[in-house]
């Protein structure tokens, strides 16, 4: 199923295993050149800048090509409206993607991942054509249910075809969503049963994805999906989630109304993220722990929105000392490590380092001072601070 | 490691068994790094705690006595700044390796209170007047000081963007790319001129040996504000019959970075520079397509970006692998 050449897959999960070793000192690295010319691999992978400039350099060529196609194709009657017209060019990069993959051998090089969005998006736009077409004529179950559907399947197979870890978790996220709209399958008590049925439902993906740890082509994807799965099974039972929820779903609920079974969905959003934690240390496994740390911060969120005890700025300040706190503590507590953690770092990641993202994320973020005067010198000057660091 | 993998290798004699005995013992002793976690968690303490002391003042302006705030703002900055200086590394002209995250992070908030503190002043107060020049330029002085001093690449990134409002224009690139005010010519030159200044600095510590790994902040911040900055100048005197010569100092510029960035093995910066000098061609081709006045012009127009496109990704594959390769 998998388009990728397995023996380089295999070469490759090695190479980056023996690259760590290397790092971390245990293998020289004369060993290293050695295992790379024995283990080749043949994938054309390159950085992260290259891979980003191809991707936007094919979406282009991509749009023009398709832009040059219909106008050359516009004089023919409602031919480039037609879904079908949609579904010719999307299987065009798709054909061009395998090409590229097979031919070139490429391998999350920025060009085969603009051709993969390209063509399923493509392919779900003709499926939406075909579908609103189907709607007029009547159909049984809504709309949602079939697109959602319709997206499970394609990214599922874009996913086993080409190991790429946005389109699994796509999938994923569409069978919830799936779910979510068929919910008039289950009857009356949909809205009852529905935070129920993707808490299972997320922790089954959950355990599959243990079981499939086999399957070592698909790490990347079993790993993303494993996050999705956390984040999901805990917001299908967060408090705040399921009352808007049930509230788009059915009657909002009265001004002072709590949820039925209140208490346990109370436990589920305060008590899961240190769950996670918990197991997250025990286990040493980074997915859990991660996890559960951004959830906390959600269970926080939910929590205030219903009780305020104190003013904003005071939590804030509260919460900002007691993590400087709890951090220094266990830094502290770490200097020599201990029960097999430690604070170290101890396999540096080197393309980190090289593009420096940590001082620009601080000089985004705190580059706003609240500081500076109303106009400025030269005027003209505005000046405010976050924004997202997304320029690369 | 996989136990199998490496009982494999050890067969087919690839590595030493010093090594393997490494591994194994690694393999047996694994231990969990808690270091980017812990990062997060400060991060995040400081930016709660910066943002929650800022709002508290905001409100509490008129009830606290002025000088209490002060003093407890003051606490903070020269509290993490005793710590920073009894923990510091001293001082040299090359990187200096922090001695660990909790001392860059409490550097910061040092610093971030210090600016706090300023701006209080000057807001109750008005110490500097209504000289605002005065008061934006003594925090980044500091900043600027404390960057050098301590040696902390965030610190200084903080100090660029301070040094951009001090000229009257913020560089956090969101900001310029949301609120920028393009129209006005004052703020163009502006841009333009703090992305030179920054293109110098960032050579001239290479060139002096002084601080030589600021070089990619300063660079960082230089490219983009510099070639967006033209690429405006541009537009903005776009019915000019001497508009072309934005696109031409913009060409020259990029000419001058691309040897540097080939010098220095950077793609990142030579992909930068590749990108932008793309964006200008293609605006002077676009500009011509449109001059022809023809439907033709448009088939042609499309040709033309999926021709250069094509020939673009090329020239990026050729170059990494040149700079890989050297």
């Amino acid at each position: 199923m998998i388009i990728y050449n397995k023996t380089w897959l295999k070469n490759l999960d090695l190479q980056n295993q023996l690259k760590r070793a290397q790092r971390l000192g245990d293998i020289t690295a004369e060993e290293l050149k050695h295992m790379e010319e024995k283990y080749p691999v043949g994938f054309y992978t390159p950085n992260i800048f290259v891979r980003a400039g191809l991707f936007i350099l094919t979406q282009i060529i991509t749009s023009f090509a398709g832009g040059l196609l219909s106008l050359i194709l516009s004089s023919m009657d409602e031919l480039i409206t037609s879904p079908g017209y949609w579904l010719f060019l999307g299987l065009i990069s798709y054909i061009a993607l395998e090409l590229i993959v097979r031919r070139m051998h490429h391998f999350r090089s920025g060009v085969d991942d603009a051709l993969m969005w390209t063509a399923a998006g493509l392919i779900l736009s003709a499926f939406i054509g075909y579908l609103t077409i189907a709607q007029r004529n009547g159909l049984s179950a809504p709309f949602e249910s079939y697109l959602f559907g319709f997206t499970l399947v394609l990214a599922g197979y874009f996913t086993l075809r080409f190991a790429d870890m946005l389109m699994a978790v796509v999938s994923f996220l569409s069978l919830i969503f799936f779910l979510f709209f068929s919910r008039e399958l289950f009857g009356v008590y949909a809205a009852a049963i529905l935070p129920f049925l993707i808490i299972l439902v997320s922790a089954g993906v959950y355990f599959l994805c243990i079981y499939w740890k086999k399957y070592k082509d698909y790490e990347n994807c079993l790993t993303a999906l494993r996050v999705f799965c956390l984040l999901i099974g805990y917001a299908a039972g967060n408090y705040f989630v399921v009352k808007e929820m049930g509230g788009m779903i059915n009657q909002p609920l009265q001004e002072g109304e709590g949820l039925p079974l209140g208490w346990f969905f109370w436990t589920w959003t305060i008590a899961l993220p240190f769950v996670y934690i918990a197991l997250g240390l025990k286990r040493k496994e980074v997915i859990l722990l991660r996890s559960g740390l951004i959830l906390v911060a959600a269970a926080a969120f939910t929590f205030r929105n219903y009780y305020h005890i104190m003013p904003i700025e005071g939590a804030l300040s509260i919460v900002g000392a007691a993590l400087l706190a709890i951090s220094y503590g266990v830094i502290h507590y770490l200097k020599t490590p201990k029960k097999g953690f430690t604070y170290e770092e101890l396999d540096d990641d080197q393309l980190l380092d090289k593009i420096k993202v940590e001082s620009l994320i601080v000089g985004e973020t705190f580059s706003g001072p609240a500081s500076a005067p109303e106009g400025s010198r030269m005027g003209g000057g505005s000046f405010g601070g976050g924004g997202s660091s997304a320029d690369f | 490691m996989n136990a199998t993998h490496y009982d494999k290798l050890k067969e087919e004699d690839f590595i030493s068994d010093a090594s393997i005995e490494n591994i194994r013992i690694r393999e047996q002793n694994p231990l969990f790094s808690l270091h980017w976690e812990l990062k997060t968690l400060l991060y995040l303490g400081v930016m709660l705690l910066s943002t929650g002391l800022g709002i508290l003042i905001y409100k509490n302006i008129d009830t606290i006595g002025h000088q209490v705030i002060l003093a407890i703002i003051a606490a903070i900055s020269i509290g993490c700044f005793a710590y920073c200086l009894k923990h510091r590394a001293p001082f040299s002209r090359e990187r200096v390796k922090s001695p660990n995250s909790l001392f860059d992070y409490l550097l910061l908030l040092g610093c971030l209170s210090f600016l706090t503190f300023v701006g209080y002043l000057q807001f109750q107060y008005t110490v500097f007047g209504t000289n605002y020049g005065m008061a934006t330029f003594i925090p980044m002085l500091l900043l600027f000081f404390v960057a050098y001093e301590f040696d902390h690449l965030g610190i200084l990134s903080m100090g660029i963007a301070n040094l951009a409002i001090w000229m009257g224009v913020s560089v956090t690139p969101a900001q310029l790319l949301s609120s920028g005010n393009f129209d006005n010519e004052t703020v163009i030159y502006t841009y333009l001129i703090l992305g030179l200044i920054l293109l110098l600095a960032g050579q001239l510590s290479e060139y002096f040996n002084f601080k030589k790994h600021f070089r990619f902040s300063y660079l960082h911040f230089g490219i983009h504000i510099s070639f967006v900055s033209l690429l405006f100048g541009y537009f903005n005197h776009y019915s000019s019959s001497l508009s072309f010569i934005w696109l031409l100092v913009l060409f020259v510029l990029a000419f001058y970075l691309y040897t540097d960035a080939r010098k220095h093995k950077s793609f990142y910066f030579l992909l930068l520079v590749v990108l932008y000098s793309y964006i200008a061609f293609s605006i002077i081709m676009v500009r011509g397509f449109i001059a022809i006045n023809d439907i033709g012009a448009i088939y042609l127009c499309c040709l033309y970006f999926i021709g250069s496109a094509i020939a673009l990704i090329r020239l990026l594959i050729y170059l990494n692998k040149q700079i890989k390769a050297s």
